[in-house]
């Protein structure tokens, strides 16, 4: 009969003709859900997960206070400007924002691409001086925008004085883009790359939380 | 004609022949509102909503911790906080250690020293992430670096989850920490990893509330 040569998704007509499709009988449906899980699209179908409340924030943590010498970052051996990009040093960072990518060379982390989005970023360093002073850092994008607020490490700080030394904001962005920590202002005398020894890899940190 | 009989899930063919299939027609949706997702019921499904902000784990509100400045922190001495009086007014799925052994300043039942985690309320994969800033009683010229570890033991059988925190009297930085959860019971601390002066005590009066003490669940 020609009703037995019609199949609707995975279903085929009952003596009656009658069709009874279930969820799981659609092409474009795999697995079958237990209780509790949800439907998500994984850009070709749907797929059954497990997810909860307050499982859901995507993050980037860079900065485990491990030990190597400034001199093998990008910034190399040589004296710092007032202006200079900052390096955080992490031999395996932790990315679970989709999209996101790292950019690092020899461990020593130069910037973050991300995408538009919402999040709150939080950057920290330390330096050393050769006499006093003090070094002003925050997060910019990569034609040195700055996007966060500042934190400040050293003494002395003049105009700095009671800052935090966190960098510390939320930013958004509209589109994709590359962020990085970088100094915006210093006073006294940093160190050469040299000199720094392990001070930023022991005492560097990026924390990437998203929001939306 | 024979396929003017078909029926998919009780839709029949219009005048073309063309049966339309809603998704209500397979399963029972009650009234979703945009955004919801699908979830899975016992025995149908229903609309469901992922909450996307990150869950309170533990918060410190200590105002003025009764202590003691003979008490005064070494090398390897994991942080303490009063912890007695309910100074950790956010505490859930977390328990504290009480402050004992050998890597505390004193030992006492009233003071924390580590956090403890468990695979019940932190199964393989759970995210959790820490952030301190201390606030010990300090002396002039002095200096204490702190990291948050997994261990309350020597410096050499603890782990390191995060940076280095550098503070001196006049300026504090922050200890962050990143704990992945491998499916064992843990004890999270804040080590003492360098000090350099006047040896700091543990925090006493109204210095207690400078410290700030968190965690919050990422994944």
């Amino acid at each position: 009969m020609s009703h037995n040569k019609i199949k609707v998704g995975s279903s085929t007509p009952d003596v009656n003709g009658d069709v009874t499709l279930n969820l799981t009988d659609l092409s474009d449906v795999s697995g079958t859900p237990t209780t509790d899980q949800y439907l998500q699209y994984d850009g070709s179908g749907w797929t059954p997960v497990a997810a909860s409340a307050g499982s859901e924030v995507e993050y980037i943590f860079i900065g485990r206070g491990e030990s190597d010498a400034y001199s093998n970052s990008p910034h190399g051996t040589g004296s710092f400007s007032g202006t200079d990009d900052l390096y955080v040093y992490d031999t395996s960072p932790t990315n679970t924002i989709t999209g996101a990518t790292i950019t690092s060379s020899s461990n020593w982390v130069s910037s973050i691409t991300l995408p538009a989005g919402n999040y709150v970023v939080s950057g920290q360093t330390l330096l050393e001086f050769s006499s006093s002073g003090y070094a002003v850092f925050a997060f910019y994008d990569s034609s040195n925008n700055r996007l966060s607020q500042s934190g400040v490490i050293g003494t002395n700080r003049t105009i700095y004085l009671g800052a935090g030394d966190l960098a510390y904001s939320i930013i958004e962005l509209a589109s994709s883009t590359t962020i990085k920590l970088r100094l915006q202002a210093t006073g006294g005398t940093i160190d050469t790359g040299t000199n720094q020894g392990n001070t930023p890899s022991e005492h560097g940190l990026i924390v990437i939380e998203k929001l939306s | 004609m024979s396929h003017l009989k078909l029926k998919v899930n009780n839709q029949t063919p219009n005048n073309a022949g063309d049966i339309t299939v809603n998704l209500s027609n397979i399963i029972t949706v009650n009234s979703p509102a945009a955004g919801q997702l699908l979830q899975k019921a016992s025995t149908d499904w229903k609309t469901g909503t992922l909450a996307t902000g990150a869950s309170g784990l533990l918060n410190n509100l200590d105002v003025t911790a009764s202590g003691n400045t003979s008490y005064t922190y070494d090398v390897e001495d994991n942080y303490i906080s009063r912890k007695a009086s309910n100074e950790y007014d956010v505490l859930n799925n977390i328990s504290l250690r009480n402050s004992s052994g050998s890597y505390v300043p004193v030992g006492t039942t009233s003071w924390a020293m580590a956090y403890r985690l468990n695979p019940t309320n932190f199964p393989t994969g759970s995210a959790v992430l820490f952030r301190a800033i201390i606030g010990p009683t300090r002396y002039s010229g002095s200096s204490l670096t702190t990291q948050f570890h997994i261990g309350d033991e020597a410096l050499s059988t603890a782990t390191p989850i995060g940076n280095k925190a550098y503070s001196t009297p006049e300026f504090g930085a922050t200890a962050f920490g990143l704990y992945i959860s491998e499916g064992n019971t843990v004890d999270i601390t804040i080590k003492i990893v360098a000090t350099t002066g006047t040896k700091s005590a543990i925090t006493s009066g109204s210095v207690a509330s400078i410290q700030q003490i968190t965690a919050k669940q990422l994944a």
